[in-house]
């Protein structure tokens, strides 16, 4: 029945003792990460205080490709109408395969909300494709009309991904208010986009701190240390490789293949500008992805706990990549897939410090009055990849 | 008494407390927590005990917020069984169901098999369907301010310049293509004169009846007989409101592979390979009737058929696009299309000499 799922049952092991291999391996890593890298902050130096737990991620691709399948074949049954019922499904069985310690999160967002959320959504989408089918002047004006409702959306949708994210009994939540989310969505895209792009890494930046200080666990909120400047390095280092490297290989592969009549446009032009833009947007796309990811979490800090994630490029690159070929490959049944293979790596790097001893968290304010309030900030599940 | 071992976790804080849950035959739901001596009852109407997944723990929702991690699903499910006593409600029913379809390779062959097969009648007959339905809704207002759209992009783009055909020529052709529409009755058709370094020798039509032609086709063409082929065969892409079709049918296939992968960018990734392949199928049928279309009405003005031939080609040769297998062409190869004209015409010159 579920083969691949043996260690995940009431024996999880817990590797939390500092003296474990898992551990030392764990403890190296951290130093390598304190000492070697200047756009990480210095981590929690070694100390009898703390201990290192590793986040294990015990998702099975077949597993869970088989819920994937019986979801599709709902949902195109229902014609759509199941994908909510579909989407808990999903969540709930990778969220009871994340663990911290010998406990697993539990998702409880009600599908029904989701079904609301989603129409919702579609509704919106459909009125927005029309209006682009009309005119580009009534798609901008439906733009501009929605524009104040994005921090709304935002809120909304953070938090109730939150609320419905609990660990040991104690939910998730997010508080964050109307305006700050408006400065970082709406207000600053628009900045970046005035600035040719100047302002993006700052937007990145103060959208990171925004989402994390306001998230809480229980009735403790996260922090967030980090600073714009790594943000800019990221970016910057992408900008500059892409014009080296798109230089350099106008040099190289275009330059003799140019004849001496100008007028005549050379062969490898042709080709030259359309690939080398699809791989620099994969590779840069990838490369913020993994270095950003790294950063965030890092710098994000909960109590007296430090979270640790160093994600290699070269390992991203390879799943990413990998993972286009296989679903193109596929007609796309490769997809469940390749979503545990990202999970499971980025899940395995993660490392959190914790201090020494039982620590207790206490649940925050909302879920202590009660399932009501719970359930209303529920009614529209809106999902949004933020 | 022999209980489910749980933890309880009473929703204020975080520790964990070992637990027994059992489910008793009068519809209660009893947790004993640290020992017998504290027992918390409740009405199992106020109790949520999540759906079965693989083997992924459970938490059982106590009213006031408290839950019951339950690890050991075999035993939770069988308490369940115990307590429905023979009946079981739908909801159980269906629990039961949806867990034998994702645990056993039995369930995920059978939920492939309906995919595929959903999946495949709906890019046999669901797309057309679907795509002719939308025609048919679609005002021709509406058709036509999409054409106008698009024909803002092409020269906002500079893909399309203007004209440098002179007006002499170009009235000659116009007054061609009116007396083609005439005929044929396909109402609001428009011809444009555009020079383009991009298409080079082309026509094309858009949603809305706008019908292109490039200064580069009007030089290729030996003679005005090619050049009212080639228009009478866009003109058929108007008529049929191929373009529009066209668009129909791969919005639609892409709604269904967002369906079938959870994601959009996943869909359009996957849809790579089917989507090339059926969007020709499409175009090739496409061709096709437009082709029929332009024969009939160049057989009509007594202008043999393999002229649109001749001029596809030549335009073949210019565009350099010889070699490539017809299953594989978004248009069927030249050279089979101009074997159609030729038995076009033999057919008619046949009628005739029956005549
Ligand atoms: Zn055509």
């Amino acid at each position: 029945m579920s083969e691949g799922n043996t260690g995940a049952g009431i024996d999880a092991g817990v590797e939390s003792k500092p003296d474990s291999g898992a551990s030392a391996e764990a403890w190296s890593l951290g130093e390598t990460l304190a000492s070697g890298r200047d756009d990480h902050p210095p981590v929690a130096t070694e100390s009898d205080e703390s201990r290192t737990q590793r986040l294990r991620c015990t998702a099975d691709g077949w597993e869970y490709f088989r819920i994937w399948i019986v979801n599709v074949a709902l949902t195109l049954l229902t014609l759509g109408v199941y994908s909510a019922w579909a989407k808990v499904r999903a969540r709930r069985y990778l969220y009871g395969h994340i663990w911290l310690g010998d406990t697993s999160f539990d998702y409880t967002a009600n599908p029904v909300a989701i079904l609301r959320g989603r129409i919702l959504v579609a509704f919106v989408a459909v009125a927005l494709w029309f209006a682009n089918l009309l005119s580009l002047w009534y798609y901008y004006a439906a733009l501009a009309v929605l524009a104040p409702l994005v921090p709304w959306v935002v809120i909304r949708a953070r938090t109730f991904q939150l609320r419905n994210s609990r660990y040991r009994g104690v939910a998730f939540d997010f508080q964050g208010r109307f305006w700050d989310a408006a400065v970082w969505y709406p207000l600053m895209a628009v900045a970046s986009f005035v600035t040719f792009g100047l302002a993006w890494p700052f937007r990145i930046f103060g959208r990171d701190r925004f989402l994390i200080e306001e998230s809480r666990f229980g009735n403790k909120r996260f922090r967030f240390i980090g600073e714009a400047g790594p943000y800019y390095g990221v970016y910057i280092f992408v900008w500059v490789m892409t014009v080296v490297l798109f230089i350099g290989s106008c040099i190289v592969l275009v330059l003799p293949s140019v004849g001496s009549d100008p007028e005549s446009p050379s062969p490898t032009a042709a080709w030259f500008v359309p690939v080398f833009g699809v791989l620099a947007g994969l590779f840069s796309f990838i490369y913020i992805r993994a270095r950003l990811l790294s950063y965030r979490w890092s710098c994000t800090q909960f109590g007296d706990s430090d979270f640790v994630l160093q994600l290699s490029f070269g390992a991203m690159l390879w799943l990413y990549a990998s993972n286009a070929v296989l679903i193109i490959a596929t007609f796309g049944l490769f997809t469940p897939f390749a979503r545990i293979r990202v999970l499971r790596y980025v899940v395995d790097q993660f490392l959190v410090m914790q201090p020494l001893g039982e620590v207790t968290f206490e649940a925050g304010e909302a879920q202590r009055l009660g399932a009501a309030g719970a359930e209303a900030a529920g009614e529209f599940g809106l999902e949004i990849g933020i | 008494m022999n209980g489910l071992p749980c933890r309880y976790y009473d929703g204020r804080t975080s520790t964990p407390r070992e637990a027994e849950m059992t489910i008793t035959a009068d519809g209660n739901l009893i947790v004993a927590i640290d020992g017998i001596e504290n027992r918390e009852l409740h009405s199992l109407s106020d109790v949520r005990i999540p759906h079965r997944i693989a083997d992924t723990p459970r938490h059982v929702r106590l009213p006031g917020g408290a839950s019951c991690e339950v690890r050991d699903n075999d035993a939770l499910d069988e308490m369940q069984v115990r307590s429905d006593s023979g009946r079981q409600p739908v909801g159980r029913r269906f629990e039961r169901l949806l867990h034998r379809l994702d645990s056993t390779w039995r369930g995920a062959a059978a939920a492939l098999a309906v995919t595929a097969a959903i999946l495949l009648s709906f890019t046999k007959w669901g797309t057309p369907a679907v795509a002719r339905l939308v025609v048919l809704a679609t005002p021709p207002e509406l058709e036509a301010v999409i054409g106008e759209n698009l024909m803002t992009l092409f020269l906002q783009l500079d893909v399309l310049t203007p004209t440098e055909v002179d007006e002499s020529r170009q009235a000659e052709i116009l007054q061609a293509f009116y007396e083609m529409k005439d005929d044929t009755g396909v109402e609001g058709a428009v011809l444009g004169f555009f020079s383009s370094a991009r298409f080079g020798p082309n026509a094309f039509a858009l949603p809305g009846g706008t019908v292109v032609i490039t200064d580069e086709l009007v030089e290729l063409a030996e003679n005005d007989e090619e050049i009212i082929a080639v228009l009478a065969h866009e003109l058929g892409h108007v008529a049929r409101r191929h373009v529009l079709r066209r668009i129909a049918e791969r919005s639609s296939m892409l709604v269904l592979w967002t369906a079938f992968t959870g994601d959009v960018s996943v869909a359009a990734l996957s849809l790579l390979g089917p989507d090339q392949l059926l969007a020709q199928r499409y175009s090739r049928v496409a061709e096709r009737e437009a082709d029929r279309f332009a024969f009939d009405y160049l057989l009509d003005a007594d202008i043999p058929p393999t002229r649109l031939g001749d001029l596809l080609q030549r335009l073949e040769g210019a565009h350099g696009a010889g070699g490539v297998p017809s299953w594989l062409a978004s248009h069927p190869g030249a050279e089979e299309r101009a074997r159609d004209a030729a038995g076009a015409a033999e057919r008619a010159g046949g009628a005739e000499a029956i005549e």
